[in-house]
């Protein structure tokens, strides 16, 4: 796969490892560079006696390099990422070295193992397992049942005492409450806690009011849901639990053999990354392109355990997915990846308006009352400058806001790259306002 | 629907324990699911209506047509996007180190605006902020290469501080700043829309920003401006009974644009009146006979009709003022070198008939241009010739003018330099690594020669690898940009034979990776 700038920007951990690996991207950087079908690798002279040496497995992106650096990728593996997308007669194909086919045949063998069927066990081991397994669940669900237990009794009290007050508490306050919802292990209402705590209560009155109102609301709602959990069937179960707190395991996702695996051509159409409580979460979105379904891959990272970049921003991967259970299925993991492609097959399967859009929306929302996120392609779109605010405006004259996530920077590099004319476009609506994610053109996708 | 939620709200307010909950206009579908919310409290029947009504009232939502006139107006590209090679160029461009990025950037526009292509939509931003921090010189080159969308874009990226479409505006209403780099930059390009501009308003401008403006142009060789000055030279500022002290400064400088110029009636005039003061006097031999003839130049001790305030005033602005007793024993020494600061080298040259070395020796030592100053002989008009050679440059005159000078400050004159004999200056000085000399390389675009590049590509060889010290970064980055791609085989010399060598690392970080980079951006440019 030939990976774009931007792409290989997406995957350095941060921006001093980026330039660092700008600078060791040019061809006399490198003493050797090349590549196989399956993997990138270098030589580069660094402050130890013997040269540094750097590998990128391209189909399943990962890196391995010699240098003693903490940071991942390093910038070395940067540095021969960025040199192989701006400079390919640099790193030309060649055999590859022991210490190349060494890394990739254990990552293969690694993969392939992941697939096996776990070992036999025995029944005694089997039951104790069971028996501990279920022991873990009914203490965690008698924790969490806590915690909505104390969380229908804090809004309730809300209510009847007055939203009006919350104006007046401090951050500290949700802090305190979504705190004792973590240790409840109830991480979902914690969130759902610290978003009532971030709502700019010294805004227009009504403006606060109706969103405290409306939070409220849905986690009245969500409780309620997970006060009858058991009347609801397996698929309600997950979504709810999912939004109450419990993880979902991609690991066990990967080893669920009974997953369903949705095969497509997959565009990495956006991604975004934020960090909360010292933990870095990179939402990747990605649309099939044959099929027209969307998924979510979440990634994390924290300062201990770096995140994993697999997932290329704009990059087009023929792969299979399998969707966590849910009511709304989303959130993925990719089970084969089989190649990148370098081009884009036509993406039939896009809403043609913005009326479209709004009835998918409310279809969705209909499905799943709590979906935020959600991606669409959609046909013919561009910026529309309404008295001084950019807005997107469809080819019947539909107008709909952009959020504020996709800030004035990115407006201009969409004016920039579109130069005001229609495109067919990956967007994703949250709060009824657009992010626009990229533009489809012809065969290629560019990046906003 | 709207009252209904008004009415939840009000109560969620202020609580249900003060305001109890009244369920009126509720949609009919709503309703019917309220209906069944009997056994709850009033806080969760509340809560479930508020949620009833939130996702009723999302689910009618449509999307708001735009009532106003729409205006589809595209941009349209008239210029082909750069070719793939130049994509791949401009991206290791912006890899490089800072300093060495604008001079390659620099070279890549060249070619850009050569073949009157643009840069590939997804880049335009990118050029544009990498262009913030660099020269309005480079920045008006981007303008060129960024195309339609680009110049669409700019005025929202208002730290580029460039905007094509609104100079005009710039002109008329920027600040004096703003101004002063317009007309600066517009000169450089178009020299007769830059003066048109400054014709048409230069009956509204104060005498400040004339200044400022005359004082922009005072090298330029431009036909249209000396004439510009020839015209405001003789009327605007004509010497006047009472005058305000920048209209004589005025003056002084149009008077020095004009001096350059043999053709202009100053510069006859000038020339005439020096030359008036040309006497032979005889050289050597015994009591004055039998020795040859030399031409000197023999000033009045008074006033006449040449050498007087009022002359010197009218006709070059130089006033009295700056003059001092200890340095100029007469007012007629004041006011020639105050004129020699003034007048090209080459006049001196004509009127004595002696080549530049002698004229120098001449005035630097002759006893009529001496002057005693705290016990020490001092020649008066070595600063007024160095004024004078930095206005006109001349390799020769500045090496003898720089033997002259005792402190650091000669070095100054270096910048005024031709390239070959900057780079013999080096050479002979052995001075590759100092920065005080290297600081003052003329060399801002191309290459050194191939021997100099050889020299000083050993010279921080020799420091850094062999002595182990260090070398100041402005070199290294002078290094990057000049080094002549002919020494590229040394520069591999030196990396094989030496690459295992610890001490290495810094020559390689410093010397080799920067340099190379570079000679393979320049030569892949120089390809197309």
């Amino acid at each position: 796969m030939t990976f774009t700038e931007e792409q290989i920007k997406s995957l350095a951990p941060d921006d001093s490892s980026l330039r660092a690996g700008k600078v060791l991207s040019a061809r006399s950087q490198w003493l050797i560079s090349a590549q196989s079908g399956r993997a990138i690798w270098g030589e580069i002279k660094g402050t130890g006696s013997k040269p540094y040496q750097t590998q990128v497995d391209i189909n399943n992106v990962a890196f391995k390099c010699s240098c003693p650096s903490r940071k991942f990728p390093c910038k070395h593996g940067i540095g021969l990422l960025l040199l192989s997308a701006n400079d390919p007669s640099a790193v030309s194909s060649d055999e590859e070295p022991s210490w190349v086919a060494e890394w990739m045949d254990k990552r293969q063998v690694k993969a392939e193992k992941a697939q096996e069927p776990p070992k036999e066990l025995t029944e005694e081991i089997v039951a104790k397992a069971e028996k501990s397994k279920q022991k873990r669940a009914d203490d965690r669900a008698s924790s969490v049942q806590s915690g909505v237990d104390e969380i229908n009794l804090w809004i309730s009290d809300i209510i009847r005492t007055g939203i009006i007050q919350l104006a007046q508490k401090d951050h500290q306050y949700f802090a305190k409450i979504a705190a004792r919802m973590v240790d409840a292990k109830a991480s979902g209402l914690a969130g759902w806690i610290k978003s009532l705590g971030k709502i700019d209560y010294t805004a227009d009155s009504r403006t606060w009011q109706n969103e405290a109102l409306i939070t409220l609301s849905k986690m009245h709602l969500l409780t309620s849901a997970y006060g009858n959990l058991n009347q609801l069937d397996t698929d309600w179960q997950h979504t709810i639990r999912s939004l109450i707190g419990y993880s979902q395991s991609p690991k066990d996702l990967l080893a669920d053999e009974s997953a369903i695996i949705h095969k497509d051509v997959w565009l990495v159409a956006g991604q975004e990354t934020t960090t909360e409580d010292d933990i870095t979460v990179q939402r990747s979105w990605l649309v099939g392109i044959q099929t027209g379904k969307t998924a979510l891959i979440l990634n994390f990272g924290t300062r201990f355990a770096p995140m994993d970049v697999s997932v290329v921003k704009g990059s087009i991967i023929e792969a299979g997915i399998s969707y966590f259970p849910s009511i709304w299925p989303q959130r993925a993991v990719i089970k084969l990846q089989n190649k990148f492609l370098d081009y884009l097959p036509i993406n039939e399967k896009i809403l043609p308006n913005f009326q479209s859009l709004y009835e998918h929306i409310t279809t969705t929302i209909a499905l799943y009352p709590f979906a935020t996120d959600i991606v669409s392609c959609l046909s013919t779109l561009r910026p529309f400058n309404d008295n001084g605010i950019y807005k997107v405006i469809d080819s019947d004259g539909f107008l709909m806001e952009l959020h504020v996530d996709f800030n004035a920077e990115k407006v201009i590099n969409w004016l920039a790259v579109s130069g005001g004319n229609f495109f067919n476009m990956a967007v994703v609506v949250r709060d009824y306002r657009l992010i626009p994610l990229g533009i489809f053109n012809e065969s290629k996708y560019t990046l906003l | 629907m709207k009252q209904a939620w008004e009415n939840i709200l009000n109560t969620a307010l202020i609580g249900t324990e003060k305001k109890s909950l009244q369920i009126i206009d509720l949609p009919v579908e709503v309703a019917s699911y309220v209906n069944d919310l009997t056994s709850i409290s009033d806080q969760e029947k509340l809560l479930s209506i508020a949620a009833y009504l939130y996702y009723y009232e999302k689910a009618g939502n449509r999307p708001k047509k735009y009532n106003g006139e729409i205006n589809y107006n595209p941009l349209k590209e008239s210029k082909d996007v750069i070719n793939k090679t130049l994509k791949t160029i401009y991206v290791r461009i912006t890899e490089t180190g800072y300093y060495e990025k604008e001079y390659l950037l620099n070279l890549w526009l060249d070619i850009v605006i050569r073949y009157q292509s643009i840069i590939t939509p997804e880049h335009v931003v990118d050029i544009i902020k990498l262009g913030i921090s660099m020269t309005k010189k480079t920045r008006y080159k981007i303008v060129e290469v960024i195309g339609n969308r680009g110049l669409a874009i700019l005025p929202l990226i208002s730290e580029f501080k460039i905007s094509k479409t609104s100079s005009t505006t710039e002109w008329k209403e920027g600040s004096p700043e703003e101004r002063r780099n317009f007309i600066e930059d517009l000169y450089a390009v178009d020299p007769d829309c830059a003066l048109s501009y400054i014709r048409a308003d230069w009956h509204t401008e104060n005498v400040v920003f004339k200044r400022t403006l005359i004082e922009i142009f005072l090298k330029e060789k431009h036909q249209p401006t000396i004439d510009f000055f020839q015209e405001i030279y003789n009327e605007e500022f004509a010497a006047k009974a009472k005058e305000k002290k920048t209209e004589s400064e005025c003056r002084y400088l149009l008077a020095k644009a004009l001096l350059q110029h043999p053709q202009s009636q100053l510069h006859r005039y000038t020339l005439s009146k020096l030359q008036s003061c040309i006497v032979d006097a005889k050289k050597g031999g015994i009591m004055g006979m039998l020795g040859s003839k030399e031409s000197q130049i023999q000033l009045p001790t008074s006033p006449d009709d040449f050498f007087n305030a009022e002359n010197f005033n009218a006709r070059y602005g130089i006033s009295m003022g700056n003059s001092d007793a200890a340095t100029f024993k007469t007012d007629v020494l004041f006011w020639f070198s105050e004129l020699l600061a003034m007048i090209p080298f080459s006049m001196i040259t004509s009127i004595l008939g002696k080549s530049q070395k002698e004229c120098l020796e001449y005035l630097l030592e002759n006893q009529n241009f001496i002057s005693k100053i705290e016990g020490k002989n001092v020649s008066i008009l070595l600063n007024s010739i160095e004024q004078s050679v930095r206005q006109v440059p001349d390799d020769e005159l500045i090496i003898l003018l720089m033997n002259r000078f005792k402190t650091t400050s000669k070095y100054y004159l270096l910048n005024s330099l031709s390239k070959p004999k900057f780079e013999a200056y080096v050479q002979a000085e052995n001075a590759y690594l100092k920065y005080e000399i290297m600081s003052q390389d003329p060399t801002n675009d191309g290459d050194w020669s191939a021997t100099f590049s050889e020299k000083i590509l050993n010279a921080t060889f020799q420091e850094l690898v062999i002595v182990k010290k260090s070398v100041y970064d402005q070199i290294f980055h002078r290094i990057a940009k000049h080094l002549n791609p002919l020494v590229q085989s040394k520069l591999e010399n030196i990396f094989q034979k030496n690459h295992r060598d610890p001490a290495m690392e810094v020559w390689i970080k410093n010397v080799y990776q920067p340099v190379k980079t570079c000679i393979e951006i320049k030569s892949s440019l120089s390809q197309l």
